[in-house]
């Protein structure tokens, strides 16, 4: 691993292991982060694209639930999160505003609007074997 | 998650503690609030010093709860929000409508 593009690579297979993939998430941006709301805003991003995986996935022999890879790339951080199954619907959602009615998530449905909103950009690809790939990316302030 | 009642001058004081995530709960508090709303309770201030967990479910119900008192000429404040939904709350802007308090005292005083 170089400097300039550092990776980290974590497998989930229940709700469970979110509780110590936070850790490892704070840790890693914490690295390269130079305020706590740049490490808070990535943590709950990444996080909600983890426990939507995880929660939406479908367990596939000899592979994880869930398999988070986070990048550090020049001035970003990139998290890009697989599962199998049903096909996500992110590009039809947009991202959260305070305008919206808020009642239309009374019981769920922010977590793409939100991740959306928090994050520069959202890529989704549907990829062979039902796998889906959720790409997530933030500019950050390098404090290196 | 779970929530204690309690009252303070006139205002509900919803004391939330545990994961403010995906579970029924945290989904429910919306039910919860609609039923003080029932009960003519339309000023509200939720305390979320003791949330451990905080994710779009949590945070949907939040906003939903916040329409629902709204639109029945009540109010809702947030108290002792953590540094991370405080970071939330500013990055979304949510923080425009969702008044946050370093107190449940001072969230209480704001709302009567």
């Amino acid at each position: 691993m170089d400097d300039n593009k550092t990776k980290l690579k974590i497998c989930l297979n229940s709700f469970d292991d979110l509780e110590h993939i936070r850790e490892s998430i704070i840790n890693f941006c914490r690295h390269y982060c130079s305020s706590d709301e740049e490490i808070d805003i990535l943590e709950m991003a990444i996080l909600e694209a983890c426990h939507n995986a995880v929660l939406y996935g479908t367990k596939i022999k000899n592979k994880s639930l869930c398999e988070l890879e986070l990048i550090f790339d020049n001035q970003s951080i990139k998290a890009i999160v697989k599962n199998y199954g049903k096909a996500y619907e992110v590009l039809e959602k947009d991202s959260f505003s305070i305008d919206q009615d808020f009642l239309q998530y009374k019981n769920g449905g922010l977590g793409i609007p939100l991740i959306k909103s928090l994050m520069d950009s959202v890529e989704y690809s549907r990829k062979s074997n039902n796998m889906n790939e959720l790409i997530i990316v933030k500019k950050i302030n390098n404090k290196q | 998650m779970r929530i204690k009642e309690s009252e303070k001058d006139g205002v509900v004081v919803l004391t939330l503690s545990g994961k403010m995530m995906l579970d029924a709960k945290s989904a429910g508090l919306h039910d919860y609030v609609k039923d003080l709303v029932k009960q003519g309770k339309t000023k509200v201030v939720m305390d979320m010093g003791k949330i451990t967990w905080f994710g779009s479910t949590g945070l949907g119900a939040l906003l939903a709860s916040y329409t629902s008192l709204k639109d029945n000429d009540g109010d809702l404040k947030v108290a002792r929000a953590t540094r991370k939904i405080r970071s939330v709350f500013m990055f979304t802007q949510i923080i425009k409508v969702l008044e946050n308090y370093d107190t449940v005292d001072e969230a209480v005083a704001a709302i009567k």
